[in-house]
Parts: structure tokens; sequence; C-alpha cells
């Protein structure tokens, strides 16, 4: 993630609840990696969830290999397949700034359509993750909720000096939160250990 | 909120962690601090709660280890790896106190400590008890505290407040080889020390110590058996008289005694056969037959009783009309011959004993009463000790009597050592014996008991509860453990503590003379410093003053 430059626009809103939005990516293979944080105007934090390349004419694509085996250079001798594609991400929604404040909890609005979306540059991924209630919110959303946490919290482990303490603090975060359901947090635990 | 950043900003190094629950009938549960390993906490150590307005004083009473889910523990082995540990620790699972509150200090300065009658708020913190903290409860040795020891971990003095434990009786209890004689030398020395120290004479107090294996006189055996010790009359050599019952055994030890106490036959009296009834092993109609026999023939009744031939005529007639059967006289005669047999016990004694022993006491001279070989005889203890404190008590009733309304009349109070208690107090004799009495109508006529015991089941348990402040050492007898806990509203902790102490040199102190139970690590006793201690010196300074003065 770190290919991006710190406040580079990636995408573009194009569907949005409180608690969710779907982005599209300037580019076909520009989706953020799995768990990283990302923001909008506002601004609102989310974490990335899912990624999802598509026809934009909702067809599903036929399958064009003609000898190349290198996927770039495919795209570059068929140009136009670029235009025929999208692709989207998902996020979950972490929390929200109040201006010097930071909320990890629901904004009270949903994000507006069509904002752009920045990737977070690691200071402001560390300056997020201070605070580990937005935790919370990650295990709470639909699909594949410990992976996401999981992978956020690896991610954002890069951001702080001390990663091992940081992954500690966030395991007792998920103890806390997941006391009833052992089995969700040990597997958890297995993927954030340092 | 996250404390990966500021992991103990907002907490103290003492803090242990928060009340989570509890009442004010069982004790409150502390939520250990995730930093804090229950492996550094030990039963019987204090902890001071931080209340909105008090602070209370509690006691540690037992460590657990829990978990938020029953399952988590046993999901987690596959994953015990050093990072699950430390992320479980304090959360998932976490370490929790038991502690009771005994007492509570209001927020200022100069609050006194008062009995708690409620408990801290929910998530008050649990810090551990500072030295001052410690000190401001059991105050600093002056002329109304002496020192006992120090509680565990700590370099603070645990002191006792020797008023409140004048006025009660005491026991010093623990198995054989705790350390009860150690401790029992301590507070004998500390009562002397401490009354020498008093102005007004009816704070004063005399000990007569029935001094078994000769402990307590002129030098004792150091804890652990090996090397000698000093012991009441080498610190005090001007107010404590050694006084024997072999005066043979004194000089092979190199004891100056006082003088030599004998007791004749015409001193005892049926009761006093009564309460030797188990270790003469005397039936029940044996120990009847010796009332009418003293009746016929008086205070002689003992060599007359040794002389009397059953098979004369008028004597069996005697016999028939009491009906006294023959093979209860013969037991009683058996009984008898044993006492007969007793190096100290002479057809009649010149000597008044009972008057030597309290024209000491009454001149505020503290008495030991060595036994010399005959310590290890029960019958020659019991038979002694209750014969010559049931005289002594009956002349203190008269002078107390007689103080009636001048309170400057009265006997100096006396505190009265006996060593294996349950012979006097064991339900079946307590009521006959005086020390029984004695420990029931508490200090009426000015005197208490220091009772020393290995095995206090075996008190009666009405006695039991009027023991004031109770010295417990180590006891792993169940029963034991029981009837010395009995009628203290902390029970169940409190058994959890004195089953843990050391076998040696740890003692579990509460009642009377403590504002809370403590357990106290005993007061170094045996080098010249320790002896320094109890120098006579408020005595000496008084002297200096009444000459100055003259």
């Amino acid at each position: 993630m770190n290919k991006q430059e710190p406040s580079e626009i990636i995408g573009q809103v194009v569907a949005a609840d409180i608690a969710s939005f779907t982005a599209q990516t300037l580019e076909l293979e520009g989706a953020p990696p799995l768990g990283s944080l990302v923001k909008t105007d506002g601004p609102i934090y989310a974490v990335v969830c899912d990624a999802h390349t598509e026809s934009i004419e909702g067809r599903r694509p036929a399958a064009h290999l003609s000898g190349e085996t290198n996927l770039e250079s495919f795209l570059d001798s068929n140009p136009h397949l670029r235009h025929l594609l999208r692709t989207t991400f998902k996020t979950v929604v972490a929390g929200h700034g109040d201006g010097p404040a930071l909320h990890h909890y629901l904004p009270p609005s949903a994000t507006p359509i069509f904002a752009p979306v920045r990737l977070c540059p690691q200071e402001e991924v560390a300056r997020f993750s201070q605070s580990l209630d937005f935790l919370k919110l990650l295990l709470s959303a639909a699909a594949n909720s410990d992976e996401v946490a999981a992978a956020c919290l690896r991610l954002a482990s890069a951001a702080h000096p001390d990663r091992r303490a940081f992954l500690v603090a966030a395991g007792k975060e998920l103890a806390r939160l997941l006391a009833d359901e052992p089995h969700r947090l040990t597997a958890i635990l297995r993927r954030i250990r340092p | 909120m996250s404390d990966h950043d500021k992991p103990e900003s907002q907490t103290t190094p003492d803090r242990l962690g928060l009340i989570v629950t509890g009442s004010l009938a069982s004790g409150l549960d502390v939520r250990l601090d995730s930093g804090r390993s229950v492996e550094d906490i030990a039963v019987g150590r204090y902890v001071t709660i931080q209340g909105q307005r008090s602070r209370f004083f509690s006691i540690i009473t037992d460590v657990e280890l829990r978990a938020v889910n029953r399952d988590i523990p046993w999901s987690l082995p596959e994953t015990a790896d050093d990072f699950a540990r430390e992320v479980m620790a304090g959360t998932a699972t976490f370490g929790s106190l038991h502690v009771v509150p005994y007492l509570k200090v209001g927020p200022t300065a100069d609050a006194q400590p008062e009995p708690a009658k409620t408990v801290p708020a929910h998530f008050a913190e649990v810090r551990e008890a500072s030295q001052e903290d410690v000190e401001r409860i059991f105050g600093q040795e002056d002329e109304s505290h002496f020192v006992i020891g120090s509680p565990l971990d700590m370099e603070v003095k645990v002191c006792l407040n020797y008023q409140r434990f004048a006025e009660r009786s005491n026991g010093v209890f623990g198995k054989s080889g705790t350390g009860k004689t150690f401790l029992a030398r301590i507070v004998l020395a500390s009562l002397i020390m401490k009354s020498n120290a008093q102005r007004e004479a009816e704070k004063r107090v005399v000990n007569l110590v029935f001094d078994m294996h000769n402990e307590y006189g002129w030098k004792g055996t150091r804890e652990g058996g090996s090397g000698e010790v000093k012991a009441l009359k080498q610190l005090f050599s001007a107010s404590v008289a050694v006084f024997t019952l072999d005066a043979e055994s004194s000089r092979r030890r190199q004891v100056a005694t006082d003088a030599v106490v004998e007791i004749g036959f015409d001193e005892v009296e049926p009761e006093d056969i009564e309460i030797l009834r188990e270790s003469l092993n005397l039936t029940d109609l044996a120990v009847q037959a010796a009332f009418p026999l003293e009746r016929r023939f008086g205070r002689q009744w003992i060599e007359k009783t040794l002389d009397l031939d059953p098979s004369d005529e008028e004597e069996r007639e005697f016999l028939q009309r009491e009906s006294i059967h023959d093979s209860s006289f013969r037991s009683l005669r058996r009984g008898l011959r044993h006492l007969e047999r007793l190096g100290f016990m002479r057809p009649h004694s010149e000597q008044n004993s009972v008057q030597t022993i309290l024209n000491y006491l009454q001149s505020g001279k503290n008495v030991v009463l060595e036994f010399g070989r005959h310590g290890d005889n029960i019958t020659a203890y019991v038979l002694v000790a209750n014969l010559l404190t049931r005289r002594i008590h009956e002349r203190y009733r008269q002078q107390k009597e007689a103080a009636m309304g001048d309170r400057a009349q009265e006997p100096i109070h006396l505190v009265i050592t006996i060593e294996e208690a349950h012979k006097f107090l064991n339900p079946q004799v307590t009521s006959q014996t005086i020390f029984g009495q004695i420990a029931r109508e508490m200090r009426k006529y000015n005197v208490t008991l220091l009772v020393i015991d290995q095995r206090p089941s075996g008190i009666d348990s009405e006695v039991m509860s009027q023991i004031g402040t109770k010295i417990t050492c180590l006891l792993d007898n169940e029963s034991d453990v029981d009837r010395v806990l009995e009628g203290v509203a902390e029970k169940r902790e409190l058994k959890g503590v004195l089953a843990r102490l050391e076998s040696r040199q740890q003692a579990l102190i509460f009642g009377h003379a403590v504002p809370m139970p403590v357990v106290v690590r005993t007061e170094e006793y045996g080098s010249e410093e320790s002896y320094g201690r109890f120098a006579d010196r408020p005595f000496r300074e008084r002297l200096e003053e009444i000459y100055s003065e003259g």
C-alpha cells in the first residue's frame, strides 16, 4: 500500500450507508489491500473488507488469453478491456473525525456519494489506531469480519514503533470483545501473532 | 480504551487492582490489574482501598484464577504461547483477590480508624498498604503499646495495646514447635516492661507464671532448640522473682531462685483432686469419696485416708455409711499415693507458699514458678497451678471486695500464665477449676489469664469466647482451627490465612488488643540488641526523677 502517494485519491464512493461504503478504484488494479485504512472527506475512516472486479455491463467477462502469459502485456495488447471492466472495494466504517477529535464510532450520516477516497498515510494509521474501539465495528461487520480485523491489525502494527506492544494491546481488546466466543478469539490471535 | 501507549500512566506502582464485587459480610473481590502477577501476592498481607470519601484497611484472604468465560482457559492450550498468555492476562483471564475490609478511616488526616460498617463503591482502587498505613493502625511503641512483630514483607512494627491486652484473658496457640513459648516470653517481657513504665498504679500488672518447662524464669532454650536465651529474671532482675518446686533441678541449672515452694497435704482439698480425675485415672465415685473423708478427718484427710485400714470394723462401717464402695476407696487411695510421691509434697508445710507468692505479687514483683523435673508430670502441674491459683484468687476476691469503692486499695492486676491450658479448661473440668471461673468473670477480681496451648480444641468453647486477644501460630488440626476462630465474623477467611502460616515465627493475632487481625513475623528475641529493647529504662528513669525531685 506504500506504493500510493500518501493522500492520493485511489477511488470514489459509489454506494454508501452509515456503516459501510463501496468505492470504485481509479485504476483497474488499484484496490487497496484487505484491512487497510482509508478515509473520505469529512473525514470518515473505513477499513477495506472486500474488493471486486467485474464487467461494467454486468456481463461476465470471457477468458481471452491467447498465448500471453503476462497479465500486464495482455491488458496492454487489449486496451479496450480496461474500459470494459471496473474494480470496486467495500469498506467497513470504523470512525470519523470531528475537528481535531477522532471518534471510533459511526458517523452521524452516511458517506457522501462520489466522495473521493484516500489511503491513510502511516502517521494517520498510527493516530487512528491509538484507540482500539473500532475493533468492535469491524467484528460486527457481516462477512469475513475476523479476517478483516486480523488484516487491519497486522497492517496497523507496522505503523507503531513497538509493534508487539500494539498487538498485545489489540489482542487484549479482542479478548474483552470476544470473551464469549473463545474459538473466534483464538483464531484471530493466531492470525496476528507477531 | 487501549492502554498500549500509556501503560502505567494512570496507575501507581503499588496499585493492585479494582474492587469489582463483594459484600461486607463475605468480603470483597478485587480484579487484579493485568500488570500484576498473582504470584507476587500472599494471603495475610494488607491492602488499602481508596473509596470516594474513606480509606478501608483490608487483609488479603484468598487469591484466585478467574476467567470471564468458563471455556476460554480451556480453549487456549493449543495457542498458549507467550503472546496469547500476555493477551489473556487481565482480560479474558485474570487474577482475583478476596479481601476483607476491617477498618475505615475518614478523609481528614487526624481521623481515627473505626470498624468498617460499609464497603467501598465499585471500582475503588486497591493498593498495597504502605508502612505509614500500618503504623497508623497499629500505633507506635509508646507507654501503652508494645511491639510484637512486623507484618509480612514490611519493616514497620505491629504493636499491641497494653491496656486492652491486660484487661482480658488472652491466649497463645499453635501446634508444638511453632514458637508459642518464644511468643509468650516476648509477651510477658513486654507486659512487665510496660507495667513498669506506668505511672498510675491501677494500670500496672504483675505476672504469675506456672512455668512447666523452666523457660521463663532465668533462661530458656533458643527457638529451634540450640543454645539459650535470657528469660525474664535476667531482663528484669528487680521486678521478677523465680520460685521453684524442685530446688535440686534449679541448682543443677544454676538458677538463683528466690524461694522453694512446698505444698502440704493439709493444703490439698477434695476440689483439687476433682480436677486430677483424668490424670490420676480416678473414677467419678472415687473423686466423690474424697468429700466425706475430708469432712471426717479435716485438714489431715489425705494422710489419714492413706493410713486408713479398711479391714478395721469401725472404718468399714464408716465407709459403708458414706456409701463409699471398696473399689472407689482403693482407686482414690492409689491416686493419693501418686501425690505422695511428688517431691514437693510434705505432710505439712511450714511455709505458707500462697502468702509468700502473694506478698511478692502485691509488692509489684512478677513470680515465675519453675516446675523443674515435675514439669513432665502433668498431675503435678495441674495440682499446683490449680491449688495455688484457687487460693490466690480467693485472696484477691476478698481484697477486691474489701476495697469496694476505694480504687486505691484494690489489689494490683494479676495475669496468670498457664501452659497446657486444655488440661484446666476442657469442658469436663472447666466448671470445677478456678481457671474456668477466672476466664469467665473477666477482670472482675483483677485477675486474668494468659493461656498457652497446643490443642485449643480441648478448651471449652465458653472459655474460648472470653479470650480477648488470640495470638495463633500455625495450627493444622481442623478442630483446633475451628475452636480458635469460633465466634470470629471472618472465620472462613481467617482460616485460610491461619492454615498458611509458616511453621515458625509467624502468628496471626486478632481480638481485643489489635484493631484488626494481623499476621506478624514475630520480633527477634535472643540477641543483645533484642534484650536492650526490654531494658528496664522507664523504671530507672522514674527513680532518677524521684531522686531529682527529692
